[in-house]
């Protein structure tokens, strides 16, 4: 019996391992949702393949998101083309192989990466909206093309290791069951080129090759990164860890820029291709080197000289604003931040705080404010946050234009009750407008924002067709009135979810605006000019607010850009921001007539125009490398400047009372800054703008478009089959002894290959040893539904020893004798169904699977066919998770299965049964039930109660309460192998789930308790000890240290053999076996003991555990290594409160007693006392 | 060679799934990849960055020798031995100076004993191998290449002999594994002279202990045993001359086995306090290895060679040739793809 006991134990740690075979829903790189209503279309050039999709039914045809990106696709094959010999000639590295772009059109969110190897680019032929704040231009696909196409020739030109694999994963767990310790160790040796090199350099080579130059947003970025001390440390600098803070993204990428112009001046031209040539020679440990080996100093003299140029350069830059006069007002939003003190000892004691507390505390007050406006009546503020804020506070209240400071307390409380947050993600850096003469606002939302409320409640909205686009929206500012503590208010806050119908009864979508963003509204409050997007461009659009009457402004397509339309007063024009033809320039348009007239004809970069009441055009521009807020009065032509900042200046509105509002860059975000009217600058600038271009030659610039349509010859429809990625194998050399003598050493390989549209991908899995994978997994997301099938073997030997006693008795030793052994298992799986993504927040699939299992030892010809099972299941998993730091803050996963399994015992020495439990079983159905919830809390004052100061301290130190819930049920008595499993498991097999929080019972021995009745609660509390800590050591990164501690209760229950005698009869191994299956008495949760971990005594009776606990503590530090890799290490403890017994080598001595206690199930005799166990995994995660 | 069908199907198979020219994207030539000669003399000891080697190997030894205690040639005129090994190696240049390689052998075995009447015979999978091979220096022309290895064989051969019942003489099934792993650790060089070159090399195999299937240990109550094979050295030496698109290769080995170890599993990490020495079970040999390369295409060679034993030892483990490699010469044939 015990023989069995051990093969089950290995064969349910094989299945769950496949388990994680099964792919996720969101399979795809970009979008989680298939597209079966597109065709694929291939444009061939020389040195690319540009791949992009057509709907098969058009807009004429009823087809409400029709998508044809045959423009993008062609500018995007003519623009790759002619950056092809200059980026190659850049790196002396010229491509034999070429690269295939695919263009997404599918949704509205800017998207490009590249992964070199696989010959990949996929970018949006949409940027979204904020693309050009960042980076200062609008000119999108030779931006994002030369980037992306910079990268594929810098990383292939310096990679170290060969393209036909990303790296090599060493790893392995070492088990001592004795000590009850797990230790894993895992290395990704993987190329290890610094995050500034890679990304500064993408961005340097495209200006080398003359696509890119240091704009004015690049110089802002780095500017305020100096000049507020924000600059990444060298540990940042080299290794990218987003999850410091706001802005680290790109400020590692225009750092990086900075730093190669800074080398290129310095060191010449060549220099950082130089770095790409050393590191190709062999690979290192420590890109590092590479720096001192090419240019003579060390990475960190480097890094603290360029620190000392720029820190210089701008602090110039600083004074000579300050003695230019610097006008900017003062930040609009917020009491004044922390760091603005009235003594020196405050300024002191605010320095000596953590640093992270510090940018939280400037983060406060937003990091994305944009597009601040008054409502034409002065009655409301708002601001796009993200969301739309609005507020009914008036002008008056903010201290930038009260001319005093004044308490936001006196308006706080009535702004907090009747302020709106209106709006979806789709939300995000689009421009928005107050109707004038009605309380609402017209905003850009996704076209699937609105829900019934159970809809809302339940998060059951299907997503039929896998688009939400853009669309706009009309928002009532309403109200309602209901009771808060006793007393009648009107507030904004419905007050429950149920009242959430109030909120989406806030909208209504405005018709015929799909794809619509950055709305105006005429003075008269009638119509909306709009911007509309369509392969890759935009146009200009005048709408009623009833969605009738649509009329193009303008009919481009060839990829021209606008930005944030605006209504003259008089309602007649409207002005505009425009990219085209490699040009950004300011125009106005007659809307009647459709005329176009240029306001600036020039260089600079000028945008964000607002038609002011007072009858001037603000306007931001970068006449002198900074930007800043400039008027120019469309009759005359004369521009005056009306800000100096030193961050810089965008989003300009001219407020009722004639101040102005404005969004100033810092390096802690865009705040929004106010500037009083009487402290205007003032300062003439028409001289710095061409205001009055040729009309021939704005003219002809409007009309010209490049012709494409030579491509037509070389357009073909996509095959899958002639565009398959280079396939990608991951070498896997691991350790995992399944004794302690054993030695567990397996090697293999992972080969990964696919379509470059993702239709069709295939993984094959070989690693050979004494325990040897064979996996051969194939995926098709081709239609809505994904599909998969896997069929694996796994095949493992083990080591044992069994302890056999003669007398039963195993407190007695002398009467025992000992016999080593060495058996071999092998599972053999099929395993298919389909995933579906419900939505964005639920995933659904089902699947069948199929399995046998059978085992071998010394006398055994060949593998003994044990059991085989099929099963069938479907399972839905709710999540709304997102952020990670390192674990979730905040948010909750329910998991739900159902599965129905056949299972047939087939062993022949058993003639085909085998007794669990007390019953002889042999073929049999079973309905299995398992759900799980997991919810994270963040710790933090609670409706404002916090006596102590506590929770507001846990709340800096993102502190973290979760709780975990797992449940499940099996209908019947089934074999072991069919039975619910707990019990610790390290993460080098199982995954980062399989130790957090707890509810596998970490104080217990791996998969040592089993039942058909599954509860188990866990609480968990987490708390950073503490990040920022940016040491380089070696090629290794540590940012961060959290802990937690937790505790865990619950227990497994199954089913009894009957006590009397009559009713049982005992088998030829001494277990009892009901007569009659319905004698079996099934354990009932909470008020049962579960014998089957309850151990027996001296005496024979049960030491009985109604429910087990643990408790444990974890220490977790972050950190990356080679530049790229999480690498992420901890130390759990766990102590198990219960003397158990179980299945198996219960107690890990690797020796299984024979004696058992007769109640008919696979029990071993030995049981583990309480006590500790240790968890230890150096870069294995979680 | 009649019964080299399974590696003859496996070489078809893989030749038809080679793609033809610039047909698929997948199998398109990489910049990155490395130079590589055509000719065998020219190539250096590593495959080279971004190169991938598929070879398909056959190995046959017919025999009905065997070596005596002290080395002496003896022979059964009553059995016939077949040993083949058809192996499936993968090989990648991952690095510049560096390359990975793995390989799959499988084994068909038969034993003919009229004695005893029986024809005992089947197929099993063998031990893989994985190594990589690191090149610290090289000069191209003429070439001078020296490489390091380190190579590590893992036991996934067949380890149960079958029933015992009637004793070891009534094995149903062949063991093709010691049910232990190797860490090899060799050096190789070879220096190119015109159209001639010449090899060398060195190398070191510790061989660890394990419990083994076949191994009964009755002595302490075991069911199995724990077994350490004996660590071995080997040195071999070889001329090769490139005549158009062939070379031939011919040179000389010595190997030394160490003593064979056996008994009960002791605590540690290296479990074997408890293991006694078999005595007899230590020995030598030297033989000449000879093959020779035809260049079919730069990406494909066609290799025939034998490896012929002129001494070798009884070292007690017939028939597991991974731990005692009977008398006989054994004939190879390789195919080698390169992409």
């Amino acid at each position: 019996m015990s023989r069995i006991s051990r093969i089950a134990v290995a064969a349910l740690t094989l299945g769950l391992g496949s388990m994680a075979l099964a792919p996720q829903a969101e399979a795809k790189f970009v979008s989680p949702y298939n597209h079966p209503d597109l065709d694929w279309y291939t444009i061939d050039t020389e040195h690319f393949a540009v791949h992009y999709p057509v709907s098969k039914k058009t807009a004429e045809e009823g087809n409400p998101h029709y998508i044809n990106a045959e423009y993008s696709a062609r500018r995007s094959a003519v623009e790759s083309e002619r950056m092809w010999p200059l980026m190659c000639g850049e790196l002396n590295y010229f491509l034999k192989e070429k690269i295939h772009v695919v263009i997404l059109d599918q949704s509205d969110y800017l998207e490009g990466f590249t992964i070199p190897s696989w010959d990949w680019i996929e970018i949006s032929a949409n940027p979204g909206g904020y693309f050009y704040r960042m980076r200062g231009r609008g000119e999108w696909f030779s931006d994002v093309l030369i980037h992306e196409f910079a990268h594929v020739v810098s990383l292939k030109a310096s990679t170290s290791i060969a393209e036909g694999t990303g790296g090599i994963l060493v790893g392995g767990l070492y088990s001592d069951g004795i000590r009850d310790m797990d230790t894993g160790v895992q290395f990704y040796i993987s190329s290890n080129d610094a995050w500034w090199w890679t990304e500064g350099g993408a961005e340097f080579w495209s200006n080398n090759t003359g696509y890119y130059w240091w704009t004015s947003a690049r110089d802002q970025n780095i500017r305020m990164t100096v000049l507020q001390d924000r600059l990444l440390d060298y540990g940042e600098w080299e290794s990218r860890v987003d999850a410091s803070d706001w802005g680290d993204g790109e400020r590692g990428y225009q750092q990086g820029y900075n730093m190669a112009l800074y080398i290129r001046e310095r060191f010449g031209d060549e220099t950082m291709a130089r770095f790409a040539i050393e590191y190709s020679k062999g690979w290192r440990p420590n890109w590092d080197s590479v720096i001192e080996d090419v240019i003579g100093i060390d990475g960190r003299t480097l890094y603290n000289d360029w620190v000392a140029y720029v820190t210089e350069k701008y602090e110039a830059v600083e004074r000579e604003i300050q003695a230019d006069g610097q006008v900017e007002g003062l930040e609009l939003k917020g009491s004044p931040g922390a760091w603005e003190f009235k003594k020196p000892s405050d300024r002191d004691e605010y320095e000596k705080s953590d640093r992270n507390e510090r940018e939280n505390e400037r983060h406060s007050t937003g990091t994305w404010e944009l597009e601040p406006k008054f409502s034409d009546d002065g009655k409301y503020f708002g601001y796009n946050g993200g969301r739309i804020f609005v507020t009914p506070t008036p002008e008056g209240s903010f201290s930038a234009f009260a001319g005093a400071s004044t308490s936001d307390a006196d308006v706080s409380d009535e702004a907090s009750r009747l302020s709106w947050r209106l709006g979806t993600g789709a939300t995000f850096s689009h421009q928005w407008d107050f109707i004038p003469g009605r309380d609402a606002v017209v905003l850009t939302m996704s076209e699937d924002a609105l829900s019934t409320p159970f809809q809302y409640w339940s998060k059951l909205k299907l997503e039929e067709d896998g688009y939400d686009w853009k669309q706009l929206y009309i928002g009532e500012l309403t109200t309602t009135t209901r009771k808060v503590k006793g007393e009648m208010i009107e507030t904004t806050d419905p007050g429950s979810i149920l009242g959430q119908d109030k909120i989406m009864d806030r909208y209504t979508a405005i018709p015929n605006t799909m794809r619509g963003t950055d709305p105006n509204v005429s003075p008269n409050g009638e119509q909306v000019v709009y911007i509309e997007y369509f392969d890759g461009g935009t146009n200009l659009v005048v709408i009623n607010l009833d969605g009738s009457e649509k009329t193009y402004l303008t009919e481009f397509h060839d990829g021209t850009m606008f930005q944030r339309p605006d209504w003259s007063p008089d309602g007649t024009k409207v002005v505009f921001s425009m990219f085209r033809n490699y040009q950004n320039d300011l125009y106005m348009i007659d809307v009647a007539s459709k005329e176009i007239e240029a306001l600036t004809w020039d260089k600079h970069e000028s945008y964000d125009p607002h038609w002011g009441h007072d009858g001037l055009i603000y306007f931001t521009s970068d006449p002198d490398g900074i930007y800043n807020i400039y008027r120019m009065d469309p009759a005359t032509r004369e521009v005056e400047q009306v800000t100096n900042v030193l961050g810089g200046a965008s989003s300009p509105t001219l407020t009722p009372d004639g101040n102005l509002v404005y969004t100033m860059y810092t390096a802690f975000g865009f705040k929004i800054w106010g500037l009083a009217g009487d402290e205007f600058m003032l300062r003439d600038a028409t001289h710095r703008f061409n205001i009055a271009p040729d009309r021939g030659e704005v003219q002809a610039g409007l009309d010209y478009s490049e012709d494409l349509s030579f491509l037509e010859s070389a357009t073909k429809k996509y095959k899958f089959t002639r565009a398959m990625m280079p396939p990608t194998a991951t070498p896997l050399i691991r350790y995992g002894n399944d004794s302690m003598t054993n030695w567990g050493i397996t090697a293999g390989f992972q080969l990964f290959m696919q379509d470059f549209v993702e239709d069709h991908g295939g993984v094959i899995m070989a690693i050979l040893g004494e325990d040897t994978t064979l996996m051969a997994q194939y995926i098709n997301q081709v239609w809505y539904p994904s599909f998969f099938l896997t069929v694996y073997r796994v095949q493992s030997k083990s080591d044992f020893a069994r302890a056999f006693d003669a007398d039963g008795n195993f407190s007695t030793t002398a009467d025992q004798t000992y016999f080593e052994g060495e058996q071999a298992q092998v599972q053999n799986m099929v395993f298919g169904g389909m995933s579906y993504p419900f939505n964005g927040n639920i995933d659904i699939s089902a699947g069948a699977s199929a399995l046998s299992f059978g085992f071998q030892t010394i006398s055994d010809t060949a593998f003994e066919p044990f059991s085989w099972r099929a099963t069938g299941f479907v399972n839905a998993t709710y999540s709304n998770i997102s952020q990670r730091n390192p674990l979730p803050r905040s948010g909750t996963m329910i998991d739900l299965n159902y599965a129905h399994g056949y299972t047939d015992i087939v062993y022949a020495p058993y003639y085909g049964v085998d007794t669990d439990d007390g019953q002889r079983l042999d073929a049999y159905h079973y309905n299995s039930y398992q759900g799980r919830i997991t919810k994270y809390m963040p710790v933090k004052p609670i409706a404002g109660w916090d006596p102590l100061g506590l929770l507001g301290l846990a709340r800096k130190q993102q502190h973290t309460f979760s709780v975990d819930l797992q449940g499940g049920y099996i209908d019947r008595n089934v074999q072991f192998n069919d039975e619910f499993r707990a019990g610790g498991r390290h993460p080098y097999w199982f995954g980062s789930g399989a130790v957090q929080p707890n509810t596998f019972f970490a104080g217990y021995p791996g998969f040592s308790l089993s039942g058909e009745t599954m509860a188990i609660l866990n609480a968990a509390y987490r708390f950073k000890v503490k990040d920022n800590i940016n040491k380089k050591i070696g090629p290794l990164y540590v940012y961060r240290i959290d802990a937690q501690v937790m505790g865990t209760a619950g227990n497994l229950w199954s089913y009894r053999a009957p006590d009397d005698a009559s009713k049982y009869y005992t088998d030829r191994f001494g277990t009892r076996v009901a007569y009659d299956e319905a004698d079996l008495y099934r354990e009932r949760p909470f008020r049962d003991y579960a014998y089957k971990n309850s151990p027996v005594t001296g005496t024979g009776q049960f030491k009985e555990n109604y429910f087990l606990y643990d408790a444990g503590a974890e220490v977790r530090i972050s950190s990356i290594m080679f530049n790229r890799a999480p690498w992420n290490s901890f130390v759990r403890v766990a102590y198990g409160f219960n003397e158990i017994r179980g299945v198996g080598d219960v107690n890990g001595d690797d020796v299984i007693t024979t004696a058992d206690n007769g109640l008919g199930d696979a029990l071993s005799a030995e049981s583990e006392l309480p006590g500790v166990r240790v968890y230890i995994g150096i870069g294995t995660g979680w | 060679m009649k019964k080299l069908w399974p590696a003859l199907a496996l070489t078809l198979s893989c030749t038809a799934l080679m793609p033809a020219e610039a047909q698929a994207t997948a199998w398109e030539a990489k910049t990155m990849r490395a130079p590589l000669s055509a000719r065998e003399v020219e190539r250096p000891l590593i495959l080279g960055k971004g190169w991938l080697e598929l070879s398909l190997e056959a190995q046959v030894k017919s025999t009905n020798q065997y070596w005596g205690p002290e080395g002496e040639k003896l022979e059964w005129d009553y059995a016939e031995w077949l040993y083949t090994k058809e192996t499936l190696r993968v090989r990648y240049g991952i690095l510049r100076r560096g390359d990975l390689t793995w390989e799959l052998p499988v084994h068909y075995l038969r034993l003919q004993n009229e004695n005893l009447g029986t024809d005992t015979k089947g197929m099993y999978w063998g031990d893989p191998r994985f190594s990589f091979t690191f090149e610290p220096l090289r000069t191209d022309v003429p070439l001078t290449s020296i490489v390091t290895k380190a190579e590590m064989k893992v036991p996934m051969g067949n380890e149960s002999p079958g029933s015992y019942i009637a004793g070891p003489s009534t094995f149903q099934r062949f063991i093709t594994t010691s049910g232990t792993p190797d860490l090899t650790l060799s050096a190789r060089g070879k220096r190119q002279i015109g159209i001639f070159a010449v090899e060398a090399g060195v190398g070191y195999m510790y061989r660890f202990s394990g419990l083994a299937q076949y191994l009964l240990e009755t002595t302490n109550n075991q069911l199995n045993g724990r077994l350490k094979p004996g660590n071995q050295i080997q040195l071999d030496a070889a001329g090769m001359v490139q005549l158009g698109p062939v070379a031939l290769q011919g040179g000389l080995w010595l190997k030394r086995w160490g003593t064979v170890e056996a008994g009960t599993t002791s605590g540690g990490l290296l479990p074997n306090g408890n293991l006694e020495p078999i005595v007899g079970s230590e020995g030598w040999g030297w033989g000449a290895d000879i093959n020779a390369i035809g260049h079919v295409t730069r990406g494909i060679d066609v290799v025939a060679g034998a490896y012929i034993p002129v001494r070798g030892e009884d070292l007690m483990f017939f028939p597991i040739e991974d731990l005692h490699p009977t008398r006989g010469t054994t004939f190879t044939g390789r195919l080698e793809f390169r992409f």
